[in-house]
């Protein structure tokens, strides 16, 4: 069962996932020592003491805030106090995070590697075909030490080449990974044709902030493929740098968040305490971009994307609301979520006794629809997985933000965490599959 | 002035804190270009900007931790629950008695950064030196329910400051150990 989102909810389960990422490093620490040469063992060793360590004084001091506020509300209201202390204790524990992650990163030599998954999924999400050599030479992915997703690009003879920096530990579990979609986008449209020239000419002849039109455009992108799903990367992400300075374009994450316009519910319930109305620019007009030329940016977006969709004959698709919701049903118990089926089988049956009773000769063979499932798209499968994430219960998350942190429970949520990981990214791979397979059939059956 | 995204750099390479070419970034940063010898940050360096960044940190959880509990208790709610927080105030008092301890002679270079670090944090509060008495006087008196509503809710108050200054300090350290150059701007 999923909870209506709410501000408190989504600062809780923000506070959790600082604790999820820790989790994260210290299983890929186990995993790396595994194969590791006796010195660089005794190493890691040392480095993931250290981080269970780093865990359990962020989990403590979170622990700290919700005890005091559970005393202080006695009811299920949140006081503005509290809920910004925990922001500050998960930024604080992000910041700590990241600081060890780049310790840590130094002596992973062996694990560096993106997954191909990752770089499927983004194939997937520009349209771009695995098997050209042209598309392969637009984009490098290489992991980094830093948790801050970052893109700079190289020109040679063959033509730009975007060089995603992706966090080492986000490639580890996919929850993040549409933000390597936002990432290629401010060098390359869906399709893989060039960008920049294209908004730089459309900033100016508009008189915009180029950077600012770019990331309106980035994001347009990534919402194309992944809908409600990009926005709550975004949101979650966006806060915990919402402290850093140099922030440029004059954008707000909010403002990029209310552009994408979608989902509504998150939109609604975004928590004041995160700060995305923040804009800490350097060397710009401190008022930032307007709300309306905001407007007018992602129109000329949409128009950009409607008009690549026309010229590859591509209709958009949405976010099933059933398929997302089955899906949320599905990852909460643990399974992974590819596909839904196309209808019960009560459903089926009910409709073949029908037929039936109005017609004895009437064909029965809806009931085999029953045994039919639909796949889910990326963009339905990482919106079940951020709302089963981001909806939880909040008396359900300040019983386990509030618990004493024992052997016993770390065991469990490292192993809750890595479970939930490997279904995501397992539910990504078999529904691209098995898409593949019904798209096959159906050009099969056309010809 | 915008910084330009668009200087595409005709050569490659990167190591990890010197760049070529602008960075753009998930939150719309565009980070310039750095020169290469004045940031090129060793490990050493990176060992001392992470302690830092460490350091900062718990002071900061560990005196938010401790204003909640003072300022709950002194709204005369205690708990079972509550009191469990004592040994991380105790931590606490420890921890910043370590802090306030001269640098140790033999091992100056190391033990320089948390003295640092503390005086850093408590530059804008005048004198700290009696904080962890203070704390640890509350903490006595809260145990023997000798505790003045008013003087818990004072220490509350300076102690969420701290916690505030101290997560600030944290960050800024981040922000120079990512990007030593603009950090400064």
């Amino acid at each position: 069962m999923t909870a209506a989102l709410t501000p408190a909810g989504l600062v809780l389960s923000g506070a959790l996932d600082i604790r999820h990422r820790y989790y994260r490093l210290l299983g890929s620490l186990e995993e790396a020592k595994l194969a590791a040469d006796l010195g660089t063992r005794a190493v890691l060793d040392a480095m993931s003491d250290d981080c269970r360590e780093r865990m359990l004084e962020h989990a403590h001091a979170v622990r700290g805030q919700v005890i005091a506020a559970k005393a202080r509300s006695k009811t299920a209201s949140w006081s503005d106090t509290y809920l910004s202390q925990i922001v500050d204790r998960s930024v604080n524990g992000f910041t700590s995070l990241t600081a060890k992650h780049a310790e840590v990163y130094l002596q992973l030599q062996d694990s560096r590697k993106v997954r191909e998954d990752l770089r499927y999924l983004l194939y997937r999400a520009l349209n771009l075909s695995l098997v050209s050599s042209r598309h392969e030479g637009l984009v490098s992915l290489k992991t980094s030490g830093n948790l801050q997703w970052e893109t700079t690009a190289f020109r040679s003879d063959g033509g730009t080449t975007a060089s995603v920096s992706v966090p080492w530990l986000d490639s580890l579990g996919p929850l993040r990974w549409p933000l390597v979609v936002h990432e290629v986008a401010h060098y390359f449209l869906p399709f893989g044709d060039e960008a920049n020239d294209l908004y730089t000419q459309i900033a100016q002849e508009n008189g915009w902030n180029a950077d600012a039109f770019e990331e309106i455009v980035a994001d347009a992108v990534a919402q194309r493929h992944f809908g409600a799903a990009y926005s709550f990367a975004l949101a979650r992400e966006g806060y915990l740098y919402s402290f850093r300075k140099h922030v440029t374009g004059g954008l707000s994450v909010e403002q990029r968040l209310r552009a994408l316009n979608d989902p509504a519910d998150l939109l609604e319930a975004l928590p004041a305490q995160w700060g995305l109305a923040q804009r800490n620019s350097l060397g710009e007009t401190p008022e930032g971009i307007p709300d309306d030329q905001v407007t007018d940016m992602r129109n000329k977006a949409e128009e950009i994307l409607s008009d690549l969709a026309r010229v590859h004959e591509l209709d958009p698709h949405l976010n099933r609301e059933d398929a997302v919701a089955s899906g949320i049903e599905l990852l909460l118990a643990t399974e992974p979520a590819p596909a839904v089926q196309k209808s019960t089988a009560a459903e089926a049956v009910e409709k073949a006794i029908a037929a039936r009773e109005a017609d004895p000769n009437a064909e029965v063979a809806d009931v085999a629809q029953a045994a039919v499932h639909i796949p889910l798209t990326d963009g339905e499968i990482f919106e079940a997985a951020w709302r089963a994430e981001v909806c939880r219960d909040p008396d359900e998350l300040v019983r386990v933000l509030g618990s004493e942190m024992t052997d016993e429970v770390i065991e469990i949520e490292l192993a809750e965490v890595t479970k939930q990981d490997i279904w995501l990214a397992r539910s990504l791979q078999s529904a691209a599959v098995h898409r593949w397979l019904v798209e096959t059939m159906a050009l099969s059956d056309a010809s | 002035m915008a910084l330009s995204t668009k200087a595409i750099a005709s050569v490659g390479g990167e190591c990890d804190h010197v760049r070529r070419t602008p960075v753009r970034t998930m939150n719309g940063e565009v980070m310039p270009p750095t020169p290469h010898r004045e940031t090129v940050i060793s490990n050493g360096q990176r060992a001392m900007h992470l302690q830092r960044v460490n350091l900062a940190v718990r002071v900061s959880d560990l005196a938010a931790t401790s204003s909640a509990f003072f300022d709950v208790t002194a709204a005369g709610e205690p708990s079972e629950e509550l009191n469990s927080l004592i040994p991380e105030l105790r931590q606490f008092v420890e921890l910043i008695g370590d802090l306030q301890d001269p640098p140790d002679e033999a091992r100056r270079y190391r033990t320089l950064i948390p003295a640092e670090v503390w005086r850093q944090g408590t530059a804008d509060f005048g004198n700290l030196s009696a904080l962890d008495e203070d704390i640890g006087t509350a903490l006595d008196a809260v145990e023997k329910d000798e505790a003045d509503p008013g003087k818990l809710r004072a220490l509350a108050e300076r102690l969420s400051a701290l916690s505030k200054a101290f997560s600030e300090l944290g960050r800024g350290e981040y922000d120079r150990l990512m990007d030593p150059q603009t950090a400064e701007a």
